[in-house]
């Protein structure tokens, strides 16, 4: 009999999660809902599509033939409400699909604006391809832009405006760039940057709220009196899980939807995977939430072969990424921040929560310029790294991080010696898996 | 199984050849504008390590012998399939399709320009030779 699988979510974790079942399942039905009716693109290009780097039609990551081969029935519509008793998933529409699988891949959404003000038109949030096209298009008009919020996605937004030609005011709350994962002296490398190029940081500054005339934005006002006319105000203060499908069908939730090792949530049938789905970290020992692509690539794998009946658990990785802040390629691996980030209200796109959760560690650092290695030793294993600039390092580090290598032979003398204590770690490193960089 | 490139260690503060890197890091913030001033481009020095410089294609006996033998791979798990690396090809080789799979680009027609390993945001792309010429 034919299996009829559902896929909730056209992200990243719902395509591979779909490629994963047609590979084990050559008679299933796949239907895959969600309301975005454009082609799979790639959700971290729209980065780069901002900047100008890469046209739209590049950011498909599937070619029309490959999706074809895949034999998925796309259906664009919003899903309503879920009844995994009676196995249906109701739509806006009004149908109902009938399933034997179902997987919740719905991601996660910005926090919207809580300043008054903000559903004026001209203010602005970066989730999908439809939000970054509405930027380009303003951008056209050139003037002021505001950007309020961290992490990531905030300078995203800061150095594509910049790049189409406006004039951006960057508001920082409190004195420093994502104060959350980097260190004092990365905030400052990123923001000498911006300012160099033109990026004006407003630091200590609070958004009051947006003005406008006639429903479009004008003007932005800050607590402490200020001014900024702007014919674009973009907000990134952090993301959240799209639950309400899952918390209104009576499944358990957490800040995520709660999975267990095969990715099944509580519901039977009903599996979550991507940045919706909160997983246990071993090396943490609790369940945290990635908003992490490669992640949601791999969970929406393993999702999609555990619901054709697999039964492979899902291993969280490290949690690492790579993003371009002002211009520097920086790598994140592993625990490497914590304390408070008054510029982000939840994480940011492109950001774990593991990369937080750090415990007692001695830090090794080094800076050439704009190259800075970081790196953080635990008691026995390397917790985490950032490696900004130069990325030879980026490699070698993550494989010690990833394998949870015993550095205490060396610890001491990395911590007493911090002026050699990378060429140790990376001659230890060379000793343990010969003198390559490959990523195992 | 393929043996890697790279520089052999972290260059200490007073290595000059360091600061070719942060020159070169620096011109990785124009990338995001095309045309703009000369990009990133890498260069095999005589110890057969990778180290990215700012500067003219090299013409010298080691990227002869690179011509020769060796390609661009892609690292697993850094990938985002932006499509930057396709985009840029003058030989308009799919790249990003060698990324996804974290597979090597073993193209006849890649003329081992550079252009997808200097213009990807996420340093997946690198310069690799065959083990036994490493």
């Amino acid at each position: 009999m034919t299996r009829r699988y559902v896929v909730v979510g056209t992200g990243i974790a719902g395509l591979s999660a779909c490629e994963a079942i047609r590979e084990r399942d050559a008679s299933a039905s796949i239907t895959l809902v969600g309301e975005e009716p454009h082609p799979f693109y790639s959700r971290p290009g729209l980065a780069y599509l901002l900047t100008g780097s890469v046209p739209e039609k590049r950011l498909y990551v599937r070619t029309p033939a490959e999706v074809a081969a895949l034999g998925i029935d796309r259906i664009h519509a919003r899903a309503a409400s879920l009844h995994p008793a009676e196995h249906r998933l109701a739509l806006e529409d009004g149908r109902t699909i009938g399933y034997d699988r179902l997987l919740l891949a719905t991601g996660a959404v910005s926090i919207p604006p809580e300043f008054p003000g903000g559903e004026l038109d001209g203010v602005m949030q970066l989730d999908g391809l439809d939000q970054a096209r509405a930027m380009l298009q303003r951008a056209r008009r050139r003037g002021s832009a505001v950007v309020v919020g961290g992490g990531s996605t905030a300078l995203e937004i800061v150095e594509g405006l910049h790049a189409q030609g406006m004039h951006v005011h960057y508001f920082l709350r409190g004195d420093r760039y994502w104060s959350k994962v980097l260190d004092p002296v990365e905030s400052a490398i990123v923001e000498e940057r911006l300012e160099m190029e033109g990026v004006r940081i407003h630091r200590r500054t609070e958004i009051a709220r947006a003005v406008g005339e006639n429903g479009r934005l004008a003007a932005v006002e800050t607590v402490a009196g200020e001014r900024i006319p702007c014919g674009v105000l973009a907000v990134a203060v952090g993301i959240r899980p799209r639950l309400a499908l899952a918390k209104e069908a009576g499944i358990e939730v957490d800040r995520g939807v709660t999975v267990n090792e095969l990715l099944e949530t509580s519901a039977a049938d009903v599996f979550a995977a991507g940045d919706v789905a909160q997983v246990l970290d071993p090396a943490t020992g609790r369940a945290e939430l990635d908003a992490l692509w490669n992640s949601a690539l791999r969970m929406g794998r393993a999702a999609g072969a555990n619901m054709a009946g697999a039964g492979e658990p899902y291993r969280k990785h490290v949690p690492m990424n790579v993003t371009r802040v002002a211009g520097l390629v920086t790598t994140v691996i592993g625990a490497v921040g914590g304390g408070k980030d008054p510029d982000l209200k939840t994480m940011t796109r492109g950001q774990s929560e593991s990369w937080t959760a750090r415990g007692p560690s001695t830090t090794v650092q080094e800076r050439h310029g704009t190259d800075r290695v970081r790196v953080l030793l635990g008691e026995r294993a390397v917790q985490g790294a950032i490696v900004m600039g130069s990325q030879v390092l980026s490699h070698p580090l993550a494989r010690l991080v990833a394998d949870r290598v015993d550095v205490s032979s060396i610890r001491a003398r990395c911590a007493a010696d911090p002026a050699t204590a990378l060429d140790r770690l990376l001659a230890f490193h060379d000793r343990l898996y010969g003198n390559r960089a490959a990523a195992g | 199984m393929l043996r890697f490139l790279r520089r052999r260690a972290a260059a200490p503060a007073h290595d000059p050849a360091h600061a070719a890197g942060g020159a070169a890091s620096e011109s990785s913030a124009n990338e995001g504008r095309r045309g703009e001033g000369p990009g990133t481009l890498v260069t095999i020095v005589g110890s057969g390590a990778v180290q990215p410089v700012r500067g003219p294609l090299p013409t010298d006996a080691e990227r002869l012998r690179l011509l020769a033998r060796g390609h661009v791979e892609a690292v697993a798990g850094r990938c985002v399939q932006c499509g930057i690396c396709s985009y840029n090809c003058p030989m308009g080789i799919d790249v990003r399709s060698y990324s996804r799979e974290a597979r090597p680009v073993l193209e006849s027609h890649c003329i081992l320009c550079g252009e997808c390993v200097a213009r990807c945001p996420r340093g997946v792309l690198r310069f690799a030779l065959p083990d036994a010429d490493a």
